[in-house]
């Protein structure tokens, strides 16, 4: 992460100051050295340099993700036919695991936040705080739920978002999940829809339990043996962890591309602003130098 | 009315009862649109390899045994073993693709969907890497540490069905 020394972090100070903060002060601030805005200057194109490197990554990975995405998308699709047509209800009420999908990396926008938001929106009633587990995926919304709801953090994975995610990983935490799956009435996932380029939209999805498969009001049209339900349950369970992760990354990619973009533009401004305040600050000192060695020669002669 | 009244009366009331007494509403199964041929969907996590597309016979290794279905199958939900699917399109080409697991659902509309985390063209693998692959799973399944070994023999069952379908 960028982080300026202290002895730059110090001399930016006066320069704040001195375009437009006003703090209080004993006495007149002092100016900024024309030192002090080429260092602060060499920072800001150094940030917009690194934004823009990270804008240009982030797109090339959306691309990619989009076409990730809607495979996973269609994956899911073939496999849930069955649902609609047998009209399974995912239950909404009782014991609830809430499955929150994020990743570990940030400069991404609001991503992690407004997946936080929701999961504390839901939980906001005391009843379903009691009763619900959450499972999360990825560091940073682990540490913002933890900060609200220590006490319901069931299960965590970390090294998410790293990579476009992988039907393996998808597995591998259904697996995790499903070993005490049974014991919940309700299973739920929360994640960021992709809606556009520019826009995401947090989401939240309930998941077929084995209950609701064995209850499925049109199962009879179907010749299915009911030893098929659970594995049916866990196939489909792993295939929607599946295509919320892929769906979260792209929308991931694309926020982090947005932010980085505005980023840029903002990084941009500031150093046409400082730019112009250290050529004025150049030619006044240039100018005061002309008129010492005036002064000096028409004091001599 | 009235006298319809008094025969209900005699049995308990219940709302399940109305569903004999209204007329039959349609079913799911009827209401869905029934196509001519058998529609074939078959997608898998990264690649969709057949969206919707019209075919004549696919053969399908089920965990109730080989199952073949034509069109107008009876719907059915089936988890899917190791093994080679086999798709007759309708110039009756034949495409063969081994899976090792998944599910497939025949809908009542005459759509076949076949979903499997893998899938593969069965001319696409090499005997000779099954066979090293075999002997090295073979190995590691005699190995003292459970999970090791449990893992392996789920290798050495899909292999073993692998290199007999290459034959």
């Amino acid at each position: 992460m960028l982080r300026l020394t202290v002895k730059q972090s110090n001399a930016l100070r006066p320069i704040v100051n001195s375009v437009g903060f006003r703090g209080f002060h004993a006495s007149a601030p002092r100016e900024a050295t024309l030192k002090e805005l080429e260092i602060r200057l060499k920072s800001i194109r150094n940030i917009e340099k690194i934004t823009k490197t990270i804008k240009t990554v982030a797109q090339t990975k959306l691309n990619r993700a989009q076409r990730a995405m809607e495979l996973a998308k269609k994956y899911q699709t073939v496999s849930n036919e069955f649902f609609e047509e047998a009209g399974t209800q995912a239950p909404k009420e009782g014991k609830t695991l809430l499955i929150a999908c994020s990743s570990d990396k940030g400069l991404c926008g609001g991503i992690h936040s407004s997946i936080s938001r929701l999961v504390r929106k839901e939980m906001i009633d005391p009843n379903v705080e009691q009763n619900t587990s959450l499972c999360v995926l990825g560091e940073k919304v682990r540490s913002q739920l933890y900060r609200y709801y220590p006490g319901s953090l069931y299960l965590t994975f970390a090294h998410i978002g790293g990579a476009s995610p992988s039907y393996e990983e998808a597995l591998q935490i259904s697996s995790n999940i499903l070993e005490n799956a049974n014991e919940f009435d309700r299973i739920v996932i929360v994640y960021n829809r992709f809606a556009s380029a520019v826009s995401f939209e947090t989401v939240m999805k309930n998941l077929y339990t084995r209950q609701s498969i064995a209850e499925s009001p049109n199962l009879f049209a179907y010749e299915a043996s009911s030893e098929v339900h659970q594995p049916l349950m866990e196939y489909a369970f792993t295939n929607a962890i599946f295509a919320a992760m892929a769906e979260a990354h792209c929308s991931e990619m694309s926020s982090r591309r947005n932010a980085m973009e505005n980023a840029s533009k903002s990084a941009g401004e500031m150093i046409n602003k400082f730019s112009t305040i250290y050529n004025r600050q150049r030619q006044a000192s240039i100018t005061n130098e002309l008129i010492d060695i005036v002064t000096g020669a028409n004091a001599l002669g | 009315m009235l006298p319809l009244m008094n025969t209900f009366r005699r049995v308990p009331f219940s709302p399940s009862f109305f569903k004999f007494a209204a007329i039959p509403r349609r079913g799911y199964a009827q209401a869905a649109q029934k196509n001519e041929k058998l529609i074939l969907s078959m997608a898998l996590p990264y690649r969709t390899v057949f969206d919707k597309v019209p075919v004549t016979q696919v053969d399908l290794p089920t965990e109730d045994g080989e199952m073949g279905v034509l069109k107008d199958h009876v719907p059915m939900v089936q988890c899917l073993r190791p093994g080679v699917i086999q798709i007759t399109d309708e110039s009756n080409a034949v495409s063969k693709y081994f899976v090792s697991g998944g599910f497939a659902v025949q809908q009542p509309s005459n759509e076949l969907s076949v979903t499997s985390p893998e899938a593969f063209k069965l001319e696409d693998f090499s005997s000779s890497v099954v066979t090293q692959l075999l002997e090295k799973y073979r190995a590691e399944a005699a190995s003292s540490d459970e999970k090791v070994a449990a893992e392996a023999s789920i290798r050495v069952g899909v292999l073993e069905t692998l290199s007999g379908a290459l034959k």
